[in-house]
């Protein structure tokens, strides 16, 4: 095989998203959230796709949101994670409705396998590798390569209308993708290979590897007769079609399709050229094991498409993965906080041993996570005798830098500040005091303890003759204790201080003025006059007195000036 | 996988594993076309930048060398996405040629049909044009500096091959030994990038940065430049304390006579054949209506040269001066070409691509700068100021947390343990750095203090006379202190990043101890947690960073790593 072609000039492609680093985010987040998939359709809810394309990275991905449609690369992971049984749902469902033929799904939450997803996590870098090229590679589909795109596959298939039947059905796809990986193990990483020599290879070494030099298909022998083995032809029912054409319909006009004939010289590039094609786009590219090279030039030729994708690249982790190398994963912690972890493949472990600590900085080749003392602080709370720096050693391959382990102290300082006591008292009195000593909870300071069972102890102090004090603090409010008790929270005595505290108090000067009269003939008829005129007037008969306004001085004196015709009358200040 | 030290992101960031055998190789070779971003002990971070490849293409380093030497020493390969932008950036530098016409014009021809589409439409630039060609604009030579800005804004380098205009000469002659009798001669670093600037007085060269740690001789650069130039020259610096430093260098280390160098100042302004000015005076104005008058300084002279000390802080009126002045040689002195303003585009526009740098690594294993070893001690605040501070408004809580009492303690704790040290103190807060200055009967030097008075007492701390000299912030910048070893700071700009670099800088000058550098941090405050930002700073420039408690009556040891 020629190596290092030139790829200038080609488009290079590698996965828009790393379907490990999705798998595991999306496991993340299925292990956090109480997930309940929707009723009609058994999809993810939209407030779920929002937080787990953001939990992705990739929260671009909902300008593509669909309601009924879902979106394509979270339900891809999704159904990846349910293929490898890291979680369960229900996928049958019940049929449930009278006028729909779909099945409904109800209370169907996931339900996270944390011993097969730990099972995984527990696997060496290799082997997690290893693992998940199996699972990928040697799942049941329901369409191969041939019949249906891959995820981030650009070739077109097969139509499905005449060449799913035939000899397609007895192919047997494990043992064919076995010997591909085979054949590419024999192959250099990071070596830019043309694809058509990938085929010749295979044409001259495995010229079987997909359909067996003779086929026989087992048919009805007819009513009441055994079945009968029948010889096919090796590209039966296989056929073309014109450039313009869907390849799935059905209304195919029979002038567009062009079959495949045993005797073609190029069957072998027409039909198993497009599988290896579509094979090194499908899975192996999927996981990043493969770099591929397209034409950039319209493809105009006879479908499905052929020769477009021209070159490929296998990766370096490819390489060790077939041939069993192990995979070291670096590891080190930075004065400044991060977490540098160099990995060839995805560091799920890891990653998920730090995650409790973390925040992500960057994943690529390399990934870059900061220890975040928030997360620090509540993962302590929940486990205060976790030893982060413990962890940290044992993960770090350069020894821990001196700042990172006294900041972490500091911070497992800080859960030891507060301790949260629930249904405890606070007894608050002398400084010795045995009556209380065995419900003494923890100590406070001198005279305040924390004590259980507070009702108890006040009874205990009764009965033993202590004048003790029981109280309730509101929610929101302490109770107030008489004002001459002792204590730290508050009393009467601060309310009554209140009430000294200056109040504006608004005076209103009326200037009052006072008749003291002698006479007791002319206080009597003064006063009836007074009476008529429904002047409002202070009487007081001992004294001989009258108290008024003196806004209705006028008025008294014209009642007096009534009165001149018997009496003569002189008002004398004093 | 090759196994190599580098590993490639596709964000553009290259991770080089410091304790790979092949470290030292692969640091040569990125910092050719690469910016350090961060140096922690383990793991050292650089970014690839339209700017900083053509600022490599601007030294004539080959797109085949970078992609080569990539490939060479990439772990796991360089990926696809930075490959194509390696290439698209790097090609974009050269393809507008700035050229001299006669009748003073200048010709901009562009060497690629669609940027020359894209130029043309491009409304900014459009003022500029006085007449378009196939694939050229004829340009007036006044807006030389305009255009380089405005296309540089809009992701287009320009090769600006126009040339310099001829200073006035003055004959500049390095002595072979300085004023006090010890010889002297650039160091070959020096020596490197000098030549790197000047480019043989080509027009290729002759304008851009050289950027070097603090402590490097970055003022000996500029004496070798002005040398290689023999032209007047224009110094601006960031203040008088660094002019009369730049003067007494230049005194001391050429044969130009005191009449010779001029210094414009506040004090004096005296435009001679050397003339050394300040940021802060030729910004200076009457009134915000007012022009910056001083700014006409850049023409008063037919200056050959004109070097920017620090030029990260170029402010922006002078920014603008330096559109106009294209046609002079411009060196730009620093130890970082980060701006906190995010400039750094302006500054290649204006002043010139980077012409030399150095790690301080190598400079540091060299003995050129000193070792330095970086301590926090954390100290508890006395129960008074922490009931003060407990009810103090956020806005005083750090003050508050700064000025702890007990830091006193501990300063006379650092000093009777460098005994036989030259010890700086520096503060943020005048009244802290008085009551320093007072309780421990030091001598202080701050804003207020005279520049005679400054002056006299930088001589004494430098002849060892005065061992310990507390200072305000205005020892931040461009102090030559050489003996200094130690710095007690008692605090700070909140977490200034810039101005960690520039204390730490004080103390960096080669001397055979190894440097200390203590700060001083309320535990559990708010100084605390901007002790942070700095330490993260430091720690990210790769220095040894320890944390101590100061718990009083502990007998303190030195920090040796």
């Amino acid at each position: 095989m020629t190596k290092n072609i030139d790829v200038s000039q080609f488009e290079i492609a590698t996965p828009e998203y790393d379907i490990r680093k999705d798998l595991f985010r999306f496991m993340q987040y299925c292990q956090e959230y109480t997930i309940k998939r929707s009723v009609y359709g058994n999809m993810l809810s939209k407030s779920d796709y929002k937080r787990i394309c953001k939990l992705m990275g990739h929260p671009e991905l909902m300008e593509d949101y669909n309601k009924d449609m879902g979106l394509e690369w979270v339900d891809f992971v999704d159904d990846q994670a349910l293929g490898l049984r890291w979680i369960n749902y229900d996928t049958e469902g019940e049929y449930s409705g009278y006028t729909s033929s779909q099945a409904s799904f109800r209370d169907n939450y996931i339900e996270v396998n944390s011993d097969k997803f730990q099972q995984f996590l527990s696997l060496s870098s290799l082997e997690q590798e290893q693992f998940l090229y199996r699972y990928f590679v040697g799942q049941k589909r329901e369409y191969n390569e041939l019949l249906s795109n891959s995820f981030f596959g650009r070739l077109n298939s097969f139509s499905y209308t005449g060449s799913a039947t035939g000899v397609l059905p007895t192919l047997n796809f494990k043992k064919t993708r076995r010997i591909l990986t085979d054949t590419l193990a024999t192959l250099e990483s990071n070596v830019w290979y043309q694809a058509s020599d990938l085929i010749d290879l295979l044409k001259e070494k495995h010229p079987w590897f997909l359909i067996p030099e003779a086929v026989y298909i087992e048919e009805s022998g007819g009513w009441n007769k055994p079945k009968k083995k029948v010889k096919y032809d090796r590209y039966y029912n296989f056929h073309e079609y014109k450039n313009g054409e869907n390849s799935h319909s059905y209304r195919r006009r029979d002038g567009t399709k062009e079959y495949i004939l045993p005797e073609d010289l190029l069957g072998f590039e027409k039909v198993e050229g497009r599988f290896i094609e579509r094979f090194l786009e499908d899975y192996v590219f999927t996981l990043g094991y493969v770099e591929l090279a397209y034409s950039k030039e319209k493809y105009t030729g006879i479908m499905p498409e052929m020769g477009t994708l021209t070159a490929f690249r296998l990766s370096p982790l490819f390489t060790k993965m077939l041939q069993n190398e192990d995979i070291d994963c670096y590891v080190s912690v930075q004065p400044n906080f991060e977490i540098n972890i160099i990995s060839p493949v995805y560091p799920f472990a890891v990653l998920h041993q730090l995650s409790n600590f973390t925040k992500p900085i960057k994943e690529d080749k390399q990934f870059v996570l900061k220890l975040d003392k928030q997360k620090v602080l509540e993962y302590l709370v929940a486990k205060p005798d976790f030893k982060l720096t413990n962890l940290l050693k044992e993960l770090s391959n350069t020894p821990l830098p001196q700042n990172v382990v006294m900041e972490i102290e500091e911070w497992t300082e800080r859960t030891n500040v507060f301790t949260l006591y629930k249904n405890l008292g606070i007894y608050e009195g002398l400084k010795k005091q045995p009556l209380a000593d065995f419900f003494t909870e923890a100590a406070i300071s001198r005279t305040i303890r924390l004590v259980r069972q507070p009702k108890s102890l006040l009874e205990k102090l009764h009965r033993n003759g202590v004048i003790a004090l029981g109280g309730h603090h509101g929610e929101d409010k302490f109770q107030e204790f008489p004002t001459k008790v002792k204590t730290v929270f508050p009393t009467l005595k601060i309310e009554e201080s209140k009430k000294k505290t200056k109040e504006t108090v608004e005076i209103t000067r009326e200037e009052m003025l006072v008749y003291s009269i002698g006479n007791q003939d002319f206080y009597d008829k003064f006063l009836l006059e007074i009476l008529k005129s429904q002047l409002p007037v202070e009487v007081n008969k001992v004294k001989k007195t009258l108290l008024f306004h003196k806004k209705n001085e006028t008025k008294m004196k014209a009642l007096i000036a009534e009165l001149k015709e018997n009496f003569q009358t002189k008002i004398k200040k004093q | 996988m090759n196994n190599g030290p580098l590993i490639i992101q596709s964000d553009h960031s290259l991770m080089l594993e410091v304790q790979h055998p092949n470290y030292t190789e692969g640091r040569d070779f990125l910092v050719r076309f690469a910016e350090l971003e961060k140096s922690p002990e383990y793991i050292h971070t650089y970014r690839v930048t339209p700017l900083s490849l053509w600022n490599a293409a601007a030294l004539d380093l080959s797109l085949e060398d970078i992609m080569g030497g990539l490939e060479n020493h990439a772990r796991y390969g360089i990926p696809a996405n930075v490959q194509t932008d390696i290439r698209e950036w790097y090609s974009t530098y050269g393809k507008l040629v700035l050229e001299e016409e006669e009748d003073g014009f200048l010709m901009l021809s562009v060497y690629d049909d669609f940027i020359f589409e894209q130029i043309k439409q491009e409304e900014s630039i459009q003022p500029f044009f006085r007449k378009k060609g196939k694939n050229r604009f004829r340009i007036l030579a006044s807006h030389r500096g305009d255009l380089k800005h405005a296309l540089i804004k809009i992701g287009f380098p320009v090769k600006d091959l126009c040339g310099y205009v001829q200073g006035d000469n003055l004959g500049i002659e390095l002595r072979n030994t300085d004023a006090t009798g010890a010889p002297f001669q650039l160091r070959d670093y020096q020596d490197e990038a000098v030549a790197a600037f000047y480019h043989g007085g080509g027009k290729s060269g002759g304008n851009g940065i050289v950027v070097l740690p603090c402590g490097s001789g970055k003022t000996i650069i500029g004496i070798g430049t002005m040398a290689a130039i023999s032209n007047h020259t224009l110094i601006v610096t960031t203040n008088n304390v660094s002019v009369h430093q730049w003067r007494d260098e230049i005194l001391a280390k050429t044969h130009l006579a005191y009449e010779q160098v001029g210094e414009f100042t506040g004090v004096s302004k005296i435009i001679r054949p050397v003339t050394i000015t300040t940021y802060q005076m030729l910004t200076w104005r009457k009134s915000r209506q007012d022009k910056f008058k001083n700014l006409d300084l850049f023409t008063a002279q037919n200056w050959g040269l004109i070097i920017y000390d620090e030029v990260h802080l170029l402010p922006a009126p002078v920014f603008r001066a330096t559109v106009g002045i294209q046609a002079k040689r411009r060196l730009g002195l620093t130890a970082t070409l980060v701006r906190e303003d995010g400039k750094e585009d302006d500054v290649f526009a204006l002043i010139g691509p980077k012409r030399y740098d150095v790690p301080w690594k190598v400079l540091e294993n060299r003995g050129y700068i000193a070792e330095a070893y970086c301590t926090e001690y954390r100290l508890e605040l006395p129960h008074a100021e922490a009931m003060i501070y407990a009810h103090a408004a956020k806005r005083q809580q750090f003050r508050i947390a700064a000025e702890n009492s007990r830091k006193i303690e501990l300063t006379k704790e650092l000093i009777a343990l460098h005994s036989d040290d030259q010890i700086l103190v520096i503060g943020q807060f005048i009244t802290q750095v008085e009551r320093v200055a007072k309780d421990l009967n030091l001598p202080l030097i701050t804003g207020k203090t005279k520049n005679v008075e400054r002056e006299k007492l930088y001589n004494a701390f430098r002849s060892g006379a005065v061992k310990v000299l507390v200072v305000s912030k205005v020892a931040n910048f461009a102090v030559d202190l050489p003996d200094a070893t130690v710095m007690i700071q008692l605090s700070g700009t909140y977490g200034s990043r810039q101005e960690e670099a520039q204390r730490l800088g004080r103390i960096l000058r080669p001397k055979k101890k190894r440097s200390h550098f203590y700060t001083l941090v309320s535990k559990g405050t708010t100084e605390q947690e901007f002790g942070l930002k700095r330490q993260l700073f430091l720690v990210e420039q790769g220095y040894r960073y320890r944390i101590q408690y100061f718990v009083g009556g502990a007998r303190l040891s030195l920090n040796d790593g």
